[in-house]
């Protein structure tokens, strides 16, 4: 007790950082224990030829269903050979797979950010340009996040280009 | 008192066991080694900016050849140097007259062997850029110079150590949190430079009363700079500033200044009163220009400025100077 009486600053010196460490680890760590996502969603990747704005003019949810669009501007981007891939992600497997439009149109969907059980998908971080607070940018990273925490998703689309990704929505069946 | 009754005094005092004879030969010790440090610095001074303008030769000396060198070449040149260095000082440090050489040859061998380090990984192919290699290389670094220090006694590698520790820190940070989503716009930046801050403090302490009170000075100095400036950032610009830490500001800088009379430490009044300077124009700034227009709040500004100045000026005479007298 002596001993560490009289070397109380080179204890708290070493202390500290560790501190910060540890109670970062737990604040992240400990919320983790009640995530538990189980609202499936669905999206799509873009794969423009032309112009990255096609989908967006090409797909739609409304009243809950996936609906598309054949005109106007929709129709031009039909005409250039938009492709277009369809995914549904399996929030508990944390892996998606590929369907069809005519699949995905058959899904009960909720286009609202939030999941029907409090989970929301965000992107990463930008990156920082001062040395000694490097940051590695990962804005094109998908995470999803609730209940104090966050998982990375892993998802089909190139990180490099993350405009290609579109949430459409959560199933709802 | 005359000489012979001082010594008389003392004689009694040390008869009667009020006074112990280490604490004599500690205040006589104490006394002899403020004046040989003195002698020391500029012998010192000279031994760094000499090894420094050797590493900056080696330095433009690889680079000019660096293409033109294999990879065993860039080794022996780099870490080579550094354990070579390293190598001299140890024999240097055997020898009395030479003993205070060391710390010249310490001095290259600890600016070269880093790059040495770094050489060889690039040499084994790892990417030097990523988090890994960084953690690594720092890692190995910090306790290279933790036991150098444990064996030689030498400050200079205390220095080292704490330069690659907060090395460490932060890219062992980088690499556990700093991609998380949870913690962005969680200022987690300021936390851990407040932290740092705050362990050079405690670390300045611990070495204060001992042999090793030349690094006291540059430990406050850095960590006060380092926890000052953190706690000023985490009070937040306009229009996003936060409340808390704008509130909690002038309390926390009046207690580096009342820090600074208890440690006799300028380093602690200096930025104490540099960052009051700037949270009044920061404040001024952002609440008082419009309303009170900008010409009426610089001539607030100046006379707090003039106020802190003075401040400053009055606890250095009074407590500071007299201290160190």
């Amino acid at each position: 007790m002596e001993r560490l009486r009289k070397n109380f600053s080179l204890v708290a010196a070493i202390s500290i950082p560790v501190f910060l460490i540890v109670a970062v680890i737990i604040s992240i760590y400990l919320p983790s224990l009640f995530f538990k996502p189980k609202t499936n969603f669905l999206y799509l990747v873009d794969n423009p030829v032309y112009d990255s704005t096609c989908s967006q003019n090409l797909y739609s949810v409304v009243n809950g269903k996936l609906i598309t669009s054949n005109e106007g501007s929709a129709y031009e981007c039909n005409l250039r050979n938009n492709k277009v891939e369809f995914y549904v992600h399996d929030i508990r497997q944390n892996q998606s797979r590929p369907i069809s439009f005519y699949q995905a149109q058959a899904f009960n969907l909720s286009p609202s950010p939030r999941s029907p059980d409090g989970y929301e998908i965000v992107s990463g971080g930008n990156g920082n340009v001062f040395p000694i607070f490097y940051v590695r940018s990962d804005y094109g990273v998908k995470y999803l996040e609730g209940r104090g925490t966050s998982q990375k998703l892993s998802l089909q689309f190139n990180t490099d280009q993350p405009y290609k990704f579109r949430f459409l929505g959560w199933i709802l069946d | 008192m005359e000489k012979q009754a001082l010594l008389q005094e003392l004689k009694s005092q040390y008869e009667q066991k009020l006074i112990k004879r280490e604490e004599v030969l500690a205040v006589l010790d104490e006394t002899s080694a403020i004046v040989s440090d003195r002698k020391a610095t500029v012998s010192h001074l000279l031994y760094y900016l000499g090894a420094a303008i050797v590493v900056l030769g080696i330095a433009i000396l690889i680079g000019q050849n660096w293409q033109n060198l294999n990879a065993v070449s860039r080794v022996v040149a780099t870490l080579g140097a550094g354990i070579a260095s390293f190598v001299v000082g140890v024999i240097l440090r055997q020898d009395e007259k030479l003993s205070s050489l060391d710390q010249a040859f310490f001095f290259i061998s600890s600016l070269v062997t880093p790059i040495g380090i770094s050489v060889v990984f690039d040499v084994a192919g790892y990417n030097l850029s990523s988090l890994h290699t960084q953690m690594v290389i720092s890692g190995i670094l910090s306790l290279m110079y933790l036991f150098s220090f444990v064996v030689l006694r030498n400050s200079l590698f205390i220095v080292f150590a704490v330069i690659y520790l907060t090395a460490f820190f932060y890219i062992i940070t980088n690499y556990l949190f700093v991609n998380n989503p949870q913690l962005i716009g969680l200022h987690f930046n300021e936390y851990r430079t407040l932290a740092v801050g705050l362990s050079y403090i405690f670390l300045g302490h611990y070495f204060a009363p001992g042999a090793r009170r030349g690094l006291t000075g540059p430990l406050y100095g850095f960590g006060v700079l380092a926890f000052l400036g953190a706690v000023f950032a985490l009070t937040g610009w306009s229009p996003r500033q936060n409340l808390f830490w704008e509130l909690i500001f002038p309390f926390v800088d009046f207690g580096v200044i009342f820090l600074s009379l208890k440690l006799k430490s300028k380093s602690f009044l200096v930025f104490g009163s540099i960052f009051l300077i700037a949270y009044i124009l920061k404040l001024t700034v952002e609440y008082f220009s419009k309303s009170l227009g900008w010409p009426l709040a610089l001539v607030i500004v100046g006379f707090a400025i003039i106020g802190v100045g003075y401040l400053t000026f009055f606890l250095n005479q009074r407590y500071l100077k007299e201290a160190r007298k």
